[in-house]
């Protein structure tokens, strides 16, 4: 069965790809206020901060990974022509590479690669849910004055205390979690919170590449089914026939 | 002419390793797709589902040893970005306090390991120090956070005050009250169990089915190697 959706999000990212150059995106609240917040802290001059948690290559977090770590690209590609760098704070150390390897490929694509530092991606010990790495992120919030900080991947609820050190000084917070827990304590510290799938496809509406609008449309017809499977099971159910 | 040749080159070398990192990519991951699907089947020769063991075992080992030599390069990067922070000493006492405290662990672990010598049981301090420092520690902050945890319900309330924050408050309060021992509040325990078996399941259901369809779609893009890391 999964290898049947893998196959089948495959077959629709390739063919949608391929038609969906120009395809309008639905505007999602949380994306919006990612790019705001992208431009904005470019256009004055200040820097950034995206964490992705304890999102982890290898474990079942690898997804959220690769797409926090687009964003941080995106951060870095309008950040590299400006003098202030965006930061990346990791709390898995295979991510950390993941982490440092976006943000030098966006700067090498801007022929900007010599302005590259390995702390740019910053680790602070480690694991699932760990308080030690919200301290050393609520910190970081604090000292380096990051006027948005992008809070997305794993997070359990420790994510409230790294998320106070950045509402209580009005910085721009917008907060994600794959973890249910995570995800209401985005939603309520957060002003412009990004909503479970929303990370999954950000990179379709901070870059439009033919392949991303693809996964969208892979995503949304996925859904589609998955809707019309669920109604139509629920119906069965509700006639009693018993699969 | 003798210029050019180093801009023609660059591009042919980078073009190879790309297509190697893609290839190792793909192959391994197909290679694991296959395994997990053959592992099941029973009708195959023993020694076939003997091969299948070591091989996953093997890639599993390589991961860990990825992920043990991670866990250096992580530690390098914590000890010079702490060291980066010193340049504004006195404002960042915290980054002399980790690294003063990263250098004394490491230190007395070694300690420990050398005079260890034949004693099948010595007197661990550093694991002494991890339970009774780092776990306080950690206990106390996750205590604070249920406090961080009411005043950010009150704030959602105060800048963002719409419908669905209101919802959210409201319900959280119900199930809190809904947990109450007292007499009389037995009603509000019941309604404290149809929101978490109605309609908190169900979102939570939601939320996780949305998390799992983006897993798959991050997943799809990556086997058609169209992630960053093999296109650039």
């Amino acid at each position: 069965m999964l290898y049947a959706i893998l196959l089948l999000a495959i077959l629709i990212t390739v063919i949608a790809g391929s038609r969906l150059k120009d395809a309008p995106l639905r505007r999602v609240a949380g994306i919006e206020a990612l790019n705001a917040a992208l431009n904005g802290t470019v256009e004055a001059g200040r820097t950034i901060h995206v964490s992705m948690g304890a999102s982890a290559i290898g474990r079942d977090s690898a997804a959220s990974a690769l797409a926090v770590g687009e964003i941080a690209y995106q951060a870095m590609l309008k950040a590299a022509l400006a003098d202030e760098a965006p930061t990346v704070t990791v709390s898995d150390s295979l991510s950390l590479v993941l982490a440092q390897d976006r943000l030098y490929r966006a700067l090498r694509a801007r022929s900007a690669a010599t302005r590259y530092r390995g702390t740019l991606a910053r680790w602070y010990p480690q694991g699932s849910l760990s308080m030690v790495f919200a301290a050393g992120v609520g910190e970081a919030i604090l000292t380096d004055d990051f006027a948005a900080n992008v809070l997305a991947g794993r997070f359990g609820v420790e994510l409230a205390l790294i998320a106070e050190n950045a509402v209580r000084y009005d910085r721009t917070l917008i907060a994600q979690s794959d973890l249910i827990e995570g995800q209401a304590v985005a939603f309520a510290v957060s002003e412009s919170p990004l909503i479970g799938e929303e990370l999954y496809v950000s990179s379709a509406y901070l870059d439009r590449q033919p392949l991303f609008l693809g996964n969208v449309a892979a995503m949304d017809t996925l859904r589609v089914i998955l809707i019309l499977l669920m109604l139509i099971l629920g119906v069965l159910s509700g006639l009693g026939v018993v699969l | 002419m003798n210029q050019q040749k180093p801009l023609t080159g660059r591009p042919e070398r980078r073009r190879i390793k790309i297509g190697g990192a893609l290839l190792a990519a793909l192959s391994s991951g197909l290679m694991i797709i296959i395994l997990l699907a053959l592992q099941p089947i029973e009708a195959l020769p023993a020694d076939i589902r003997t091969g299948i063991g070591n091989l996953g075992q093997l890639l599993i080992q390589l991961v860990a040893v990825t992920a043990a030599i991670a866990v250096g390069v992580g530690l390098l990067n914590l000890v010079r970005s702490q060291a980066r922070s010193l340049r504004r000493f006195p404002n960042n006492l915290y980054s002399l306090i980790t690294l003063i405290v990263l250098v004394g662990i490491i230190g007395l672990r070694v300690f420990e390991r050398l005079n260890a010598g034949s004693d099948a049981n010595p007197t661990q301090t550093s694991l002494i120090l991890m339970d009774t420092l780092q776990v306080t520690v950690e206990s106390a902050l996750a205590g604070i956070l249920f406090f961080f945890l009411v005043y950010s319900g009150y704030r959602l309330l105060r800048r963002r005050f719409t419908l669905w924050s209101a919802l959210f408050v409201l319900a959280a309060v119900i199930v809190l009250i809904g947990y109450s021992p007292l007499a009389g509040a037995e009603f509000l325990t019941t309604i404290r169990e149809w929101m978490l078996t109605v309609p908190v399941s169900g979102g939570m259901r939601g939320l996780l089915i949305g998390v799992a369809l983006g897993v798959v779609v991050v997943g799809a893009r990556l086997f058609i190697g169209g992630d960053r890391t093999f296109r650039e």
